[in-house]
């Protein structure tokens, strides 16, 4: 019998969590050798577009500025638009945010009455179990709509409840603790988690992964208390309150702008400050209402009244989704912006962070999922190669067939690429071996330098 | 006994029907690329009947089973199975699928431990502290992620996730609640709210309205006509209103009119006071009261109390008081947040008290303080009962009288904070009064084991009990205040497990569930919070264990106001109602000029929310007149307010609020015929026949219909391309029809598709519809159902819904429904037995829906675990 039980609180403490100062210039600076930290940006955006006006005919540098790709005219050189790249067995259809970043058939909610487990871990869970260990958050996953609403899995394949409150998470980043409850919650914590522990003999075997659900979330809390506390005494950037509307209402049409901006300026601190080096951002549901989807015009069913023609026979249509599209890409083009407005060793912000726009459909009439619209940015010293075109899978420029969109090319030609191999270059560039994810085979080296 | 039983002849069953479908497809369509010799893919159907509980074997099934689905198997050039053998091979897959399920979660019936939900989780903390916030507008579960599950109800133990994130948050929420609720610092004599708290100042500010108003007419009319600045009548202008309190600032008080309006002599009455008109906007700056306080509270209850009355001069809803906070007015950040509203309909002044404690109200704290002064808005938020009518049916002449709404006559308020809520006195409910000569830690160790044995729904064990003492002794110990200390025991019981799960404690055998835990059940499932005083007496004696007290207190609860909760969770949920208040576009018609903008929003919201609140009402009404199941959808009366009066075009009997009256001819299908249901269905889509299919199929007749897998294979796109060049010259029942032509898509959309038109006479907003001159169309709402029994018009589908009783189609479906609500776990092939003697049981009884709960609670599986 032990004669000094640890405390549990002790024995976190004697476990060494680690907390890695905020990453500024000032310290990058004394030490010249050392490297920036490396980082991933996930988003998703759902719904098709309009297909007719994202990709463009050329490749390589020298592209053209699509229509909808034109907010990006400032920043174009650090980016790359994808075409071609697909899910292999995956083809488009509903959910595609459950699919969008674990490459998993049998994903989300497509099977109601599964007996297996319904997804696999997403990328950003995967990248997160390594890197995370680094950091006083191993992730944020955020949304409008949270909870969950979320592309984000853990190994168990469970989603991981996305944050949507801009306020907290801004209290939570800043070490705001208004209240001065941070330094009692660690008492609470234990005390609940012993009550846990208690219950645990007495509800039989199969309640006991319910229980264990409660108290990984008791310790995750805890963890992060732990961190949040050391965090507020560390020095912090600085906070740029015109860039923030942390009352922005993501359902009103006019505070729109305002909550996604917002929701990028705090994941830009999130990345800032170290709290985190992997990030994901969920940010609506595809159909039926919900936030962010006053932009004028049902954003998901004009997808389905486009019926895949050309422009002008639903020019109504298209004209929803291509304003969306636009929407959207400023959206991204501002926070790419910011993030190389931020010098940082030499370079800047974004040159450290590899920042994946994805959407799960194309042609938004029958949610095709081939020529998927991705752009892949920033993360230069990662390795990746920016400002180009890059086409994979033999995929040609659009034209249209029979007034409508061609069909769907079954031959991917010599070097067949898809969305988890592009997920998987990323987590290695990260320096986290992922072979084999999802339905990856090989990785893209066409992206990198 | 019942049980094995009952599987045993459930395994026998799936047995046959393995042999008899299953076996002959695999080898008719399977075998031959799949067998022993050379199996494509390494994958085998050649073997006997596959029990799924192998996670492996699931996976290779449930993979087959999605390739069919897919017409991805088998591969081109075999020969290809009917939609009806590909639907029963993918059943039975599914089924089989279901039960290895049950066994993994131990057993049939049985559910995994239930956590609460996000709005039950609300409601417990409120009755648990004694708060009670009637009138207040914001949402306290809003602060919690989303628990909503799409294919599920969101108290499906089975399918609940328990995170981090919500834990935290959880913990944010009880400790703001807890510190309204407790929010004195505590000297240790007397109560616990005797003395104001060292950092919420109480203030009040008192206006007699009436007494300035007079004040203005009289210096306006002093003031000759030369002097007068050209202003045309008498205004408030800005009056300093002192504070109550010896020492403190004053406040100033301001009106903001909407320019367009009557001179603002009108508004001012000098006998009566202020009369304000409906704010144009949902809410915003025009036709308000601002009373601009010198300071932002910390904390506190902000309080309003107003002496008020309705001035109805028009045939339009009654005014509203409304409570709202904002910036300062013009800068940025001068957004205003309503907090709290009441309807006003008595005709001669009385009191009404909005109140709300600061810490939960929503607003842009970060800016009101560094403006370092809160305006409060008083208003009124009357929404418009009728939308303006459409361009061809306007008489600019009447314009005043479709825009205009009742006013709000304002006599006198006072705006406080006070450090604790008025009312309801539980001052009690969290912490004891101390004894005599009793030391804190007594006292602390009393209150606990009171607060905990209700918190927990059942006496607290001593082990329980000395860990929370604990808790609070080692935080005093730390230095902390006697008050602080204690808070942080109780913040601590509002997140243990205890509280936030129904906890059963059980062995491997089933065991009737405690007096205490039963309790617990019929609460949550009868009004969404925790057990009261009464139920918990039952339980404590033992009582509630026998059918006929357990069927007293179900009743009891079902005839209280709060089962209100209840009807609307599960008429929420079941019939996704939330989606109404999101979808695109108005459900009026354009505005017609600037002015009518704001009322359009105000009466696009608010008939949204009365089209989304129909189905519980309904329910609620259902239920308390023991009305039939299949009354549900076959109804010769609705239940609705004056706007959804005006909507379906009935006329209300004289009175208020929500109200039971004949139906029109066209909306006698119940829930069938309600605008709420068929908006939730067709999710504004133009053509929203398979959406509006799915919905009835999936809700009302209990079909689950798998997503439709993604199109890759673009099947429709060919079969158009091939048969029709044209597609405009097909009509909507044509065009689906394409879908029963290949045998995947079929599959589902034979069962969904004859559904779709069932609503033809309705629009995406349950409006019939109608054509540019406002003339009725010709609509054929004609179908078959899923086991292809043909109907020619709605009446004749609702006929078969509701043939047969209380094994009627819909009555079937919906029962499996509300049990699945009612156990909070989705259903496993062993409660369609219970399911059937639950409903011979209501049968019985009468045939109501109250009925048939009766005998759900009654269940053995409801009072087992």
């Amino acid at each position: 019998m032990n004669p000094f039980p640890l405390s549990r609180r002790n024995f976190l403490r004697a476990s060494g969590v680690c907390l890695a100062l905020p990453w500024l210039e000032s310290i990058a600076g004394a030490a010249p050798a050392a490297k920036a930290p490396k980082r991933a940006v996930f988003v998703f955006v759902p719904n098709g577009v309009n297909m007719w006006q994202f990709h463009p005919a050329k490749t390589g540098r020298d592209y053209e500025l699509t229509p909808t790709l034109k907010p990006f005219a400032t920043v174009r050189d650090r980016l790359t638009v994808l075409s071609g790249l697909q899910h292999f067995k995956v083809k488009g259809g509903h959910e595609e945010w459950a699919h969008l970043l674990t490459g998993n058939v049998n994903s989300g909610v497509a099977n109601k009455h599964t007996a297996v487990r319904p997804n696999t871990v997403s990328i950003d869970q995967h990248i997160a179990e390594t890197v995370g260990q680094q950091t006083r958050w191993p992730s944020l996953v955020v949304g409008a709509d949270g909870g969950r609403m979320t592309s984000s899995f853990d190994r168990k394949g469970e989603p991981v409840l996305a944050d949507f409150d801009l306020k907290n998470i801004f209290d939570e980043l800043v070490g705001a603790d208004p209240h001065g409850r941070l330094k009692h919650r660690a008492s609470v914590l234990d005390l609940v988690s012993d009550q846990a522990a208690d219950l645990r003999g007495k509800l039989g075997k199969n309640d006991e992964r319910k229980l264990d659900e409660y108290l990984e979330s008791v310790r995750a809390v805890e963890k992060r208390v732990k961190a949040d506390l050391a965090f507020k005494e560390t020095p912090k950037a600085t906070v740029d309150e015109k860039r923030l509307a942390l009352n922005a209402d993501p359902y009103k049409g006019n505070q729109q702008d305002g909550y996604v901006d917002t929701m990028f300026e705090l994941i830009f601190l999130a990345l800032q400050t170290d709290s985190t080096r992997v990030v994901t951002f969920t940010s609506t549901r595809s159909e039926g209402g919900g936030p962010l989807k006053a932009l004028g015009g049902d954003w998901h069913g004009q997808g389905h009244n486009t019926n895949d023609k050309v422009e002008t026979a639903e020019s109504r249509a298209f004209d929803v989704l291509t304003a969306y599209d636009v929407w959207w890409h400023e959206r991204l083009a501002r926070f790419l912006e910011r993030l190389s407005a931020v010098k940082e060793g030499g370079t800047d912000l974004l040159n450290s962070t590899a920042v994946f726009f994805g959407r799960g459909m194309s042609w938004p009439a029958f949610h095709r999922g081939d020529n998927l619209p991705l752009i892949l940015a920033g993360g230069e010293g990662l390795g990746f190669t920016q400002g180009r075109h890059v086409a994979f899978n033999d995929q040609t420029p659009i034209v249209a067939v029979d007034g409508k969109a061609p069909p769907v090319n079954k031959d991917l030609g010599k070097n067949p690429a898809c969305v988890s191999d592009l997920l998987r270059t990323i987590a290695e560039r990260m320096d986290v071996p992922a072979k084999g994810f999802g339905e990856s085979r090989r990785t893209l080296d066409e992206l990198l330098s | 006994m019942l049980l094995t039983a009952g599987s045993a002849t459930a395994q026998a069953k799936v047995e046959s029907t393995y042999a008899d479908t299953l076996a002959p497809f695999l080898k008719r369509h399977c075998v031959e690329c799949h067998g022993a010799e050379k199996p494509k893919g390494g994958v085998r159907f050649d073997g006997p009947m596959p029990d799924l509980i192998d996670v492996k074997l699931a996976e290779q099934w449930l993979a087959a089973k999605r390739m069919m689905a897919q017409g991805e198997m088998p591969p081109q050039g075999k020969p290809r199975p009917s939609a009806d053998e590909l639907l029963a091979a993918m059943n039975w897959i599914e089924d089989a699928a279901a039960r290895a399920a049950v066994v993994t979660r131990g057993g049939v019936g049985r559910r995994a431990l239930r956590r609460l939900t996000n709005r039950e989780y609300v409601a417990t903390l409120l009755d648990l502290l004694g708060l009670s916030f009637p009138h207040a507008t914001g949402d306290l579960a809003a602060r919690l992620p989303s628990d909503a599950m799409a294919n599920t109800f969101s108290n499906d133990s089975n399918s609940q996730v328990t995170q981090g994130l919500l834990l935290r948050r959880s913990l944010d929420l009880a400790e703001d609640l807890l510190a309204v609720a407790l929010p004195a610092e505590d000297t240790g004599n007397g109560n616990a709210h005797a003395q104001a708290p060292a950092h919420v100042k109480p203030f009040r500010y008192d206006v007699d309205v009436r007494a300035i108003v007079a004040e203005k007419h009289r210096t306006f009319l002093a003031t000759p006509e030369a002097n007068r600045k050209g202003q045309r009548g008498p205004g408030i202008g800005n009056v300093v209103v002192p504070a109550h309190e010896n020492g403190s600032p004053p406040a100033k008080l301001g009106v903001q009119h909407l320019h367009s309006q009557p001179l603002a002599v009108e508004h001012l009455d000098p006998a009566k006071g202020l009369l304000l008109e409906p704010n144009p906007h949902t809410i915003g700056r025009r036709n308000v009261l601002m009373l601009t306080l010198p300071f932002v509270p910390e904390g506190g209850v902000l309080r309003l109390r107003a002496r008020a009355a309705a001035v109805m001069e028009h045939d339009n809803s009654p005014p509203v008081l409304r409570l709202g906070i904002g910036g300062s007015y013009g800068e940025p950040g001068d957004l205003v947040y309503p907090l709290a509203a009441v309807t006003v309909t008595a005709a001669d002044v009385q009191e009404y008290v909005l109140e709300v404690p600061v810490l939960l109200a929503d607003g842009d704290w970060k800016t009101f303080r560094r403006q370092k002064q809160l305006l409060v808005q008083i208003d009124n938020a009357a929404a418009p009962l009728g939308p303006t009518p459409t361009p061809e049916n306007y008489d600019s002449k009447r314009r005043d009288s479709y825009l205009k709404r009742n006013r709000l006559l304002l006599e006198s308020f006072s705006v406080e904070i006070d450090a604790v809520s008025a009312w309801p006195p539980q001052s009690e409910a969290v912490l004891l009064a101390p004894r005599d000569s009793e030391n804190e830690e007594a006292r602390v160790k009393r209150s606990l084991w009171a607060f905990l044995s209700r918190a927990f729904r059942r006496p607290v064990e001593d082990r329980e009990l000395d860990a929370f003492v604990k808790l609070y002794r080692d935080q005093r110990a730390a230095g902390r205040g006697f008050l602080d200390a204690y808070k942080t025991a109780v913040a601590a019981a509002l997140v243990s497990p205890q509280v936030l799960y129904l906890t059963e404690p059980r062995a491997t055998e089933r065991k009737p569930l405690t007096a205490w835990e039963l309790a617990s059940r019929l609460s949550y499932l009868a009004w969404n919070t925790t057990p009261d005083a009464a139920l918990l007496a039952r339980a404590a004696d033992g009582s509630l264990l026998q059918d006929a007290e357990l069927t007293k207190q179900l009743h009891r609860l079902l005839a209280d106001d709060r089962a209100f909760a209840f009807a609307r969770e599960l008429t929420r949920q079941w019939l996704d109602l939330d989606v109404i208040d999101h979808l695109a576009p108005p459900v009026t018609r354009p505005a017609r000029s600037i002015d009518d903008t704001g009322e359009l929003a105000w009466y696009d919201k608010a008939i949204r929310r009365d089209l989304a609140a129909e189905p519980a009402y309904f329910l609620l009404d259902l239920i308390r007149n023991d009305r039939s199941v299949n009354s549900l959808v076959a109804s010769d009366h609705v239940v609705v307010n004056d706007r959804l009066a005006r909507f379906y075009g009935v006329t209300l009997p004289r009175g208020t609020g929500w109200r039971l009256v004949a139906a029109p001819e066209n909306r006698k299908g119940g829930l069938l015929t309600q605008a709420g249901c068929v908006t939730a269905a067709t999710h504004a889509q133009e053509r929203g026949e398979i959406k509006r299919g799915v919905y009835l199929v999936e809700r009302f007749l209990g079909i689950d219909i798998p997503s439709p897998p993604g199109n890759v294979d673009i099947k429709p796109l060919d079969v158009q391309l091939a048969e029709d060049k044209n597609l405009r010259a097909l009509t909507p029942r044509q065009h689906l029809d394409k879908h029963r032509t290949v045998a995947t898509c079929a599959v589902c959309h034979q069962r969904i598709d004859p559904l779709g038109f069932v609503w033809n006479e309705f629009d995406m907003y349950g409006q019939p519809k109608r054509d540019k001159q406002g003339k009725l169309i010709a609509f054929d709402s004609s179908g078959s159902l899923p086991d292809k029994t043909a109907f020619a018009d709605f009446d004749e589908f609702r006929n078969l819904m509701t043939q047969g009783e209380i094994e009627s189609r819909f009555a079937v479906a919906f029962s499996g429904r509300l049990y699945a609500y009612v156990l909070g776990r989705g259903l496993d092939h062993g409660d369609e037995a219970h399911l059937t003697s639950i409903r011979a049981a209501a049968a019985k009884n009468g045939g109501g829906v109250r009925a048939l709960l009766l005998a759900m609670v009654l269940s053995e599986t409801f009072r087992n675990k």
